[in-house]
């Protein structure tokens, strides 16, 4: 089955792990397209209006603020802890402020702690940054800060918590539904996509312009065998004003696995018509699937042969056109597609046992032995490499 | 102080008399060969490794352990090397010269392996083993008959499990059951325990249509041996009784869950049962698992052509036939989706093409063509008479094999109708 390119990419903050991913993607390509381009570190962005930026570089010189002195003044220091936080991020010196204001204000003022909370949660001390939070809730109930604290528990890996945090508050703002949406994605995290299902729904019925509900419902539908709801989802999104190449792409996707043979092709050209290069990489590869599921892998192969133009470093699409090769029994350079499958995404196991299998085959056992260790390594309960694992040991301790 | 002294006098004395340092070369290999067996290689390796640095390269028993341990994580090359030079101790050591065609055999270098096999049948005439080994090289190099005059020989001189296996498979290969059924017979009767020879042999005898004889070798071996599941379902599923091939196939399908062959069982049993909706599903869990197995989107056509969705039939035939060109079932079919469609002339063409492909002379390719081409009416009731003609012929041919597409009464009954209509 072809893969279903998420419509929608979660926000992600500009948290350590960014960093790494960034490399990652460099590398591999980004898997997701996104059919909202903002994210909320891009909104950080956005709150750097115009006129700020055109001041040039530096419109405060930081450094030589008085944080004390600041921190006397109520209006200007708050400004001036937002301009921090959002245009220089700078949680060091946002920290300061916050701490001198927070003390200026006899530590009774819910505001000051609640940044305070979040310059420590910008610096990754999070245990500090639920105190503040914690009690900046005690003095005043804020839904944004419910919210920041369950991201904290879900950085401390507690998604339990996280969860019943969300629900808990959910109950008592019934119509607010950062917390649902909160619930779902938690549980989508937690590859568990059925118990998500509900509250998706939920929110929809709440705010019926969901983006994020929609796209996340018809991919789950999509996934559930059920490609004709699927498409209602997607169609709703078109109707929501959306016109993206992932969108395109599902719903033609959804458009071949329901059957609709003679409306599957116009969706992908329109798919082709608005997506980029990484995207087109995408498409072509999915429609290499759909022509494998038509029986035609002649054709396949060249999507797959353009998909891999598109991007070189796609794996999955290595792998299939390897097996489209050793289809055609042209092993050699079956083998070498494989070798570069592997090469270029780590993480999949089917290019290493369908390898290994090759080796198996041609009685080449000591390198089908260590690649059927490498598949265990990543999957060990694949069943098809513990049943070739255990072939390949029965030859090799024949004594 | 006295004692003091004596004891030392004691221990002088004793050292004096000990004799001169024997080197203990094999007090560690129980050890070592303890370490083996239960595979904990790390601590044998070390062992290994402190045994070369007390007595140099020449420890017999560790370098033949190292040489296993090579072999066992499929380091062939380095066990290869460990072997030789163990060979240079002894040059006349069959064992070694055995294992070392071994080696090279299953690292891919047959010629060379098949020179130290011969010579290890120089120095002993009768081992099982190296006739084995020779065949597995001829195998490898295609030249089947004498990969099978050797297998033969290491059958006779010894009946174990590598030697069945490998001869019956063989057999297998090339087709000829009867030869390996005679093999696992010959087999069970020195090994009447053997659940898994009789799996093989219950699969042979289904594969050979003796379905009764195979239920009974089947179901005496233990339910959770994946083969004799599959054999059972399918034998159960031929006999039209689902439920119970349904079982079954649940508890293969818990062992494989991404078998292809075994969700296209299940699926043709929910078909069977009239279940459409699940039939689908598995059918395409199928796909989804192997989609280039043209029988599993063959399957997938008749359930939809059973569901009155022509259409999409067309499309699953279409694709059966591009995976497998010669396979006529399915240009029959898909000239019945065409008809369906109203392209009565794509229909026959389908039908004229599966008439030329088929080799064993279906008569219901004929009776499905006769009756589309007396449905268009009078302009082609000359060819149908033609066709019905050559379907009696069939018919009458085939009429006494076992066949479980469709009912004898219905094909009756259909001969009847078009015999009528075509005498009026």
């Amino acid at each position: 089955m072809g893969r279903l390119q998420t419509g929608y990419a979660r926000p992600v903050t500009n948290r350590q792990e960014a960093q790494e991913n960034a490399v990652k993607t460099a590398r591999v390509g980004t898997r997701l397209g996104t059919a909202r381009p903002m994210t909320q570190g891009g909104r950080y962005i956005r709150l750097g209006t115009a006129s700020l930026q055109q001041m040039g570089d530096q419109f405060i010189m930081v450094d030589r603020l008085d944080m004390k002195k600041m921190a006397a003044k109520p209006v200007v220091s708050r400004v001036l802890c937002d301009y921090l936080i959002y245009v220089e991020h700078n949680p060091r010196k946002a920290l300061q402020l916050a701490a001198e204001a927070t003390q200026a204000s006899n530590y009774s003022d819910w505001w000051w702690k609640e940044r305070l909370g979040k310059a420590y949660f910008m610096l990754g001390l999070y245990r500090e940054a639920e105190k503040q939070f914690e009690s900046s809730i005690k003095m005043q109930e804020m839904i944004k800060t419910q919210l920041q604290l369950a991201k904290i528990y879900l950085r401390l890996d507690q998604p339990t918590t996280a969860i019943e945090l969300y629900k808990r508050n959910s109950e008592r703002y019934p119509h607010e539904i950062s917390y649902l949406i909160g619930i779902a994605r938690v549980y989508d995290q937690l590859n568990q996509p059925e118990k998500a299902l509900p509250y998706y729904k939920n929110t929809l019925i709440k705010d019926n312009c969901n983006i994020e509900a929609v796209a996340s419902l018809g991919a789950q539908h999509f996934y559930q065998d059920q490609p004709e709801t699927a498409l209602q989802f997607y169609k709703r999104l078109l109707q929501l004003g959306l016109y993206t190449a992932e969108i395109w792409n599902n719903i033609g996707l959804c458009c071949f696995y329901s059957g609709q043979y003679d409306l599957f092709y116009s969706c992908f050209e329109r798919a082709l018509s608005v997506a980029d290069e990484q995207q087109r990489a995408e498409i072509w590869y999915n429609l290499s699937h759909i022509f494998i599921n038509l029986g035609d892998s002649g054709t396949a192969y060249q999507c797959l042969k353009i998909s891999l133009c598109y991007d070189p470093h796609h794996g999955e699409a290595y792998n299939n056109l390897a097996v489209v090769q050793s289809k055609r029994k042209e092993f050699d350079k079956a083998k070498l597609n494989f070798q570069k499958a592997i090469e270029s995404n780590e993480f999949i196991y089917e290019p290493i046992y369908n390898l290994s299998v090759l080796h198996f085959n041609q009685q080449d056992y000591s390198q089908c032995y260590s690649l059927v260790q490498k598949t265990l390594k990543l999957f060990p309960d694949h069943s098809d490499s513990l049943e070739l694992n255990e072939k390949v040991l029965q030859v090799l301790q024949q004594i | 102080m006295n004692q003091e002294g004596q004891v030392q006098q004691v221990q002088e004395s004793l050292i004096l008399k000990k004799p001169q340092r024997i080197i203990n070369r094999y007090k560690h290999n129980q050890l070592l060969y303890n370490y083996f067996v239960i595979r904990d290689f790390k601590s044998a390796q070390e062992l290994i490794e402190k045994l070369t640095q007390e007595h140099g390269d020449i420890h017999e028993y560790a370098n033949q352990i190292q040489g296993y341990i090579f072999k066992m994580t499929g380091q062939l090359s380095k066990s290869t090397e460990t072997f030789k030079k163990f060979l240079s101790f002894n040059e006349q050591d069959q064992e070694v010269l055995k294992t070392i065609a071994k080696n090279l055999q299953l690292d891919g270098r047959f010629k060379i392996s098949l020179d130290v096999a011969q010579k290890a049948l120089n120095l002993k005439k009768n081992d099982w083993e190296v006739f084995y080994t020779i065949g597995n090289c001829y195998y490898a190099q295609k030249d089947f008959d004498k990969a099978l005059i050797n297998y033969k020989r290491a059958f006779e001189l010894s009946i174990n499990e590598t030697t069945y296996n490998r001869l019956g498979k063989f057999y297998l290969s090339l087709e000829k059951y009867d030869e390996a059924l005679a093999v696992y017979k010959t087999a069970l009767n020195s090994q009447p325990q053997n659940n898994e020879l009789k799996a093989l042999l219950g699969v042979l005898l289904l594969r050979m249509g003796q379905t009764q004889e195979a239920k009974k070798y089947l179901e005496s071996v233990t339910a959770t041996d994946t083969k004799s599941l599959l054999g059972l379902g399918s034998i159960m599923q031929d006999q039209e009784s689902y439920d119970e091939a349904l079982v079954y196939y649940r508890k293969l399908i818990a062992i494989h869950p991404t078998s292809a062959q075994v969700w296209n069982n299940i699926a043709m049993c929910y078909y069977g049962k009239q279940e459409i909706l699940p039939a689908i599903i598995s059918l395409k869990r199928a796909i989804y698992y192997d989609p280039f197995e043209s029988t599993i989107h063959f399957n997938m056509g008749l359930v939809h052509l059973y569901e009155k969705q022509y259409m999409s039939a067309f499309h699953y035939f279409q694709t059966a036939i591009t995976l497998n060109p010669d396979d006529s079932q399915s240009y029959m079919y898909l000239g019945i989706a065409l008809n369906k469609l109203n392209d009565f002339q794509n229909a026959c063409r389908s039908f004229e093409r599966a008439l030329e492909l088929d080799k064993e002379k279906d008569y219901l390719i004929y009776l499905n063509y006769c009756i589309i081409l007396l449905q268009r009416g009078d302009e082609s009731s000359q060819y149908a008479q033609q066709i019905f003609r050559y379907f009696c012929d069939q018919y009458k041919e085939q009429e006494q094999h076992y066949d479980n597409r469709c009912k004898k009464e219905v094909v009756q009954e259909l001969k009847q109708q078009i015999y009528k209509y075509l005498k009026s």
